[in-house]
């Protein structure tokens, strides 16, 4: 629980700095950062509390963005969509839930080309995807930057209750859970709501600030990223926010001399991953 | 249990198995790949039998799922012991009260069951640092977590060094005194002694009649 406070304080600081500087440049660049740690954070809960890694985040992060794009109506079919895809990937089993989860991401990213209306007898969407009406780079900044606290929050708290334990417990040994009373579906669907939520929140966040959503969203470096993310900061709560910091400052960093800085990172973690696992290990211990 | 029979890969686990437990402690000793171990599970809604009926205070549960027949009263200690094991001691046995009891209730209650167990000196400690005795006294403790009616104790001396399987005959002692039924089983009819009310003989999938 200390380290936990700890994360938390430290979060708060990487948050209110940009308010400090008063940079619009820094600002939105913290934005960017804070929408995909909002969504890493997510995918976090899911493979570190439930015991799930997926690599398909992506989904209910992009889902979230086109359905509020094309009707906010549609959100709640859209989370419900994304829940039910989890839920019936995740009958395959642990092992083989990262490699179908990653090939749906795939096929939602190609799927998402084509993805058309006709708004006045004139096509929308496909590549080019589909705008909306975007609000001030300050209020975007305040608005993810409270998601993100209240998830963080709020993910502290589950891991300290009954349904914390819960989850813990099943992720831990299924059938040692089943057998001292625990309804081991109903929480994996609980854990992947919790996790849909979160992720379907960050994609509003990207809308609300991108003005913008194309194919791009489901793309596999999103997919990749919450999983590269928690890879390059270790184990802990606050990873997957440093690690989207991280690759986010990098991919802006090298933005004008490489563009595609951030495949390089991608590229370095994942060759190194082992290594840093150790790393990482070695220092908790 | 009435005419129950699983086969696994074309062998044959258990043969028409019959089998009433009134009350107390029963013993089921026998040697390895007897049948001891499935018998247990699929009591436990772990395995689901070919064939027959398992009646558990009128209704059969036979094939139910096992969270259904551990909320009936019905709890399993393994044979090699599956804790939570990143969860503390404390958490591992507060798990199955949360079921009925606030988070701070469940807590409780777990502190108690450790003291019963003799763990009241490692709640703190993640289950994955105990020794093979001591997760047996967890796994003790996070069965009777379940306040079961019948506790099915699968082994539960075996890999224990004497002090330890002391320990445990202990414990097993006290629930029984608590009025817990349970069905024990073992390699040796010996190491039931002066636990179990009646012992049975399991072999080739057969019991034997009680002594």
């Amino acid at each position: 629980m200390v380290a936990l406070k700890k994360d938390f304080i430290l979060i708060l600081t990487i948050l209110l700095l940009p308010l400090l500087l008063r940079s619009s440049f820094v600002v939105s660049v913290a934005t960017i950062a804070v929408i995909y740690s909002i969504l890493s954070l997510s995918w976090f809960f899911m493979e570190k509390e439930a015991g799930w890694a997926s690599l398909a985040h992506s989904i209910p992060f992009g889902i979230a963005a086109y359905a509020l794009a094309i009707n906010p109506t549609l959100l709640i079919l859209a989370f419900l969509l994304s829940l039910l895809l989890f839920a019936a990937l995740s009958l395959s089993g642990r092992e083989k839930f990262v490699f179908t989860s990653f090939i749906t991401a795939v096929v939602f990213w190609y799927l998402s080309h084509y993805i058309t209306l006709s708004v006045n007898g004139e096509i929308v969407g496909g590549e080019e995807g589909f705008s909306f009406q975007s609000i001030g780079i300050w209020e975007s900044y305040l608005l993810s930057s409270s998601m993100l606290l209240l998830f963080f929050a709020s993910f502290a708290l589950i891991r300290k209750s009954g349904l914390g334990l819960k989850i813990e417990a099943v992720r831990d040994d299924e059938i040692a859970a089943r057998s001292i009373g625990i309804d081991a579906f109903k929480i994996r669907i609980v854990s992947f709501t919790i996790s849909v939520i979160t992720a379907t929140v960050a994609g509003l966040c990207y809308l609300l600030y991108f003005g913008h959503v194309s194919p791009e969203i489901f793309s596999v470096e999103v997919a990749l990223l919450p999983f590269v993310a928690s890879l390059i900061a270790g184990n802990r709560w606050l990873s997957p926010v440093v690690g989207s910091y991280t690759v986010v400052i990098v991919s802006r960093a090298f933005s004008g001399i490489l563009p595609e800085a951030h495949l390089l990172l991608y590229a370095a973690v994942l060759i190194l991953s082992p290594k840093l696992k150790g790393w990482w290990s070695a220092s908790v211990d | 249990m009435i005419d129950v029979s699983k086969v696994y890969n074309g062998n044959v686990v258990l043969r028409s198995i019959n089998f009433k437990l009134e009350s107390g402690f029963a013993g089921i000793y026998g040697p390895n790949g007897s049948g001891k171990s499935t018998m247990l599970k699929i009591i436990a809604g772990i395995e689901r039998p070919d064939c027959g009926r398992v009646v558990f205070e009128g209704k059969d549960i036979a094939g139910k799922a096992p969270e259904e027949i551990a909320k009936m009263g019905i709890s399993i200690v393994y044979q090699i012991p599956r804790p939570f094991k990143n969860m503390t001691v404390l958490e591992n046995v507060a798990t199955p009260f949360l079921l009925r009891k606030s988070y701070r209730e469940a807590i409780e209650s777990a502190m108690e069951i450790c003291e019963f167990v003799g763990l009241r000196n490692k709640v703190n400690l993640k289950a994955g640092m105990l020794s093979q005795g001591e997760l047996r006294l967890l796994e003790i403790g996070r069965a009777l977590a379940t306040q079961p009616k019948l506790m099915l104790l699968d082994e539960p001396f075996s890999g224990l060094d004497v002090e330890n399987a002391k320990r445990v005959r202990r414990i097993l002692r006290k629930i029984k005194r608590e009025g817990v039924d349970a069905i024990v089983t073992a390699h040796r009819m010996k190491l039931l002694r002066d636990v179990v009310d009646i012992s049975y003989e399991m072999r080739g999938g057969r019991i034997a009649e009680g002594r």
